[in-house]
């Protein structure tokens, strides 16, 4: 497999094999980063259909230093802002406040907040890498059982035959790592 | 306080009440809206290594090249293929057209002047009948062209076939006609035959039901004798060694193959007991009859067959599947019903998606 930056210069000559390469690698990861903003995981797929579609469309002007996933990451996140923006606008003539659409005001205002581009610089990602490898094995399994399975603490805790409050510890030490790890970045 | 309802939103969650009241913070003031914002980032991002490739990762890229594709083809389709024709003129006489939405007829005027044609086109799920003054008959399967000089009864008819079509043409005295179907010739003197020449199959198969028929090949300056074909035989002419055998007609009952699946349909034209040599070699012109059969076909062949006569695309990511044979037919099913008695036969899932299918394993 070739990586991301190879790629680019292959996608830009209209290489459709490189731009199905460039997806299959980024596809899971993007659909990954939205899902927490969407929630809804048809609207997420038709998100990322478009962002992948507008930058087929636009690559000829892609300059060639970029990082062809962080702006593939920008489209797709202007789209999410914009379906945010636009279910703002629905919340407007709804007569009550659902918690659904409090939700997606934190979205909106998370997925606003320019930082998470920073995320895609290499620097981040093996900090992330670090912080997450350097934790106990048991907080470990427990933060990917949690994050790429998309597990409920009750059934983390049923899986691994543990007390919920003992899972809710983990996660919090890994959330209290990475914070302290990655302070200069969310202060 | 605050501090803990943000982690407390990462951690177990928020109800209602706490939710709003988050919230009305966040709202009031910027830097904690800001540190909610990254924390919430950092929290997505740090999930991100190890995340594999899934089959919604395969099946959402095919979604994909096929909206990407989907103008750019059907544009081609019609610019690339009629460039040289450079007069639309009326339609012929005589033309009946049977499952055709839309056909192209083209009247062609060679600059020399020689011989004028018309063209017969039909797109994907579509078939047309052409019914010629001299009496001769052609039946024309999806997505094939075929090209009919004007004068039928000249002493030598040259036509022009890409795709799959059935002749019936009458003995004429004195009367050659050549069908061409890419670098061969098929020689005519009275007779009914099939012929099966799409330009992405590895082979071209002729098949005589009735008559005579002398096969030649051509590669532009010397012609070859490659065959003479007798009623019930068939030619399977392979592109790329440029070589055809006549395979022998076997009784399909008694070659079944031990990993070939059955397909059962409702109408139940499926019959294996007894198999004439007539009946096998019906089954290369049954289309015709608006029958689709298929024998000890594997399924990537199948599935080829499947997008022209359904006027579908099918993406198979399910590998081994390709190997696998099927039997069955196919009438007046749909495509839905056509993967549903497959699946049956053989387990795999598919999704149907306006006129593409995805199929993966189960």
């Amino acid at each position: 497999m070739d990586t991301i930056k190879q790629l680019l210069s292959e996608i830009k000559r209209g290489n459709q094999d490189a731009f199905r390469q460039f997806f299959l690698q980024t596809y899971d990861r993007m659909k990954f980063l939205i899902i927490p903003y969407i929630g809804d995981e048809e609207i997420a797929r038709d998100l990322l259909q478009d962002a992948y579609l507008l930058f087929w469309e636009i690559r000829q002007t892609i300059r060639d230093d970029s990082n062809p996933e962080a702006l593939l990451y920008t489209l797709l996140r202007n789209n999410a802002l914009n379906y945010l923006k636009h279910l703002k606008v629905c919340e407007k003539h709804s007569d009550f406040i659902q918690k659904n659409f409090m939700e997606d005001k934190l979205n909106y205002y998370a997925l606003n907040d320019p930082v998470s581009e920073n995320f895609f610089s290499e620097e981040i990602l093996r900090i992330f890498d670090s912080v997450l490898k350097s934790l106990p094995e048991k907080t470990q399994e427990i933060f990917y059982l949690s994050r790429e399975q998309g597990m409920k603490y009750r059934e983390i805790a049923n899986h691994l035959d543990i007390s919920e409050k003992v899972v809710e510890n983990h996660i919090m030490n890994a959330l209290r790592a990475l914070r302290e790890a990655l302070k200069e970045y969310i202060k | 306080m605050e501090r803990s309802l943000i982690d407390k939103y990462f951690l177990e969650g928020l109800n209602e009440q706490e939710m709003s009241e988050l919230l009305a913070w966040l709202e009031a003031d910027e830097s904690s809206r800001h540190y909610f914002s990254r924390m919430k980032n950092m929290w997505v991002f740090a999930g991100l290594s190890g995340v594999k490739p899934s089959d919604e990762a395969i099946k959402e890229s095919e979604r994909l090249f096929y909206r990407i594709n989907k103008g750019k083809e059907t544009h081609n389709k019609i610019v690339g293929r009629f460039t040289y024709f450079y007069r639309f003129a009326g339609i012929a006489a005589g033309i009946l057209i049977l499952l055709s939405s839309m056909l192209f007829l083209f009247l062609l005027s060679s600059k020399g002047g020689r011989e004028s044609y018309y063209v017969v086109e039909t797109k994907a799920a579509e078939k047309s009948i052409v019914h010629l003054s001299d009496g001769t008959t052609i039946w024309l399967n999806a997505e094939s062209s075929i090209k009919i000089p004007e004068n039928i009864t000249r002493k030598e008819v040259n036509i022009y076939l890409q795709g799959e079509a059935y002749f019936d043409i009458p003995h004429l005295g004195g009367r050659k006609v050549v069908v061409h179907a890419s670098d061969l010739q098929i020689k005519v003197v009275g007779t009914a035959f099939n012929v099966k020449n799409y330009p992405g199959e590895k082979e071209i198969e002729t098949t005589l039901v009735r008559g005579k028929i002398i096969i030649e090949k051509s590669d532009g300056k010397k012609t070859t004798n490659l065959a003479e074909i007798l009623p019930n035989q068939r030619f399977v002419y392979d592109r790329e060694k440029q070589q055809g055998i006549i395979p022998a007609v076997v009784n399909f009952d008694n070659k079944r193959e031990q990993d070939e699946k059955f397909v059962s349909l409702p109408h139940k034209e499926v019959n294996v007991t007894v198999v004439k040599k007539n009946e096998e070699i019906e089954r290369y012109v049954a289309w015709k009859d608006g029958r689709f059969i298929f024998r000890s076909e594997p399924f990537e062949k199948l599935a080829q067959n499947m997008e022209r006569w359904f006027g579908v695309k099918i993406i198979n990511s399910h590998a081994t599947l390709n190997k696998v044979k099927f039997n069955g037919s196919f009438e007046k099913e749909s495509v839905e019903q056509a993967m549903h008695a497959l699946s049956t036969s053989y387990p795999f899932r598919y999704v149907v998606s306006h006129d593409t299918i995805y199929i993966f394993s189960k």
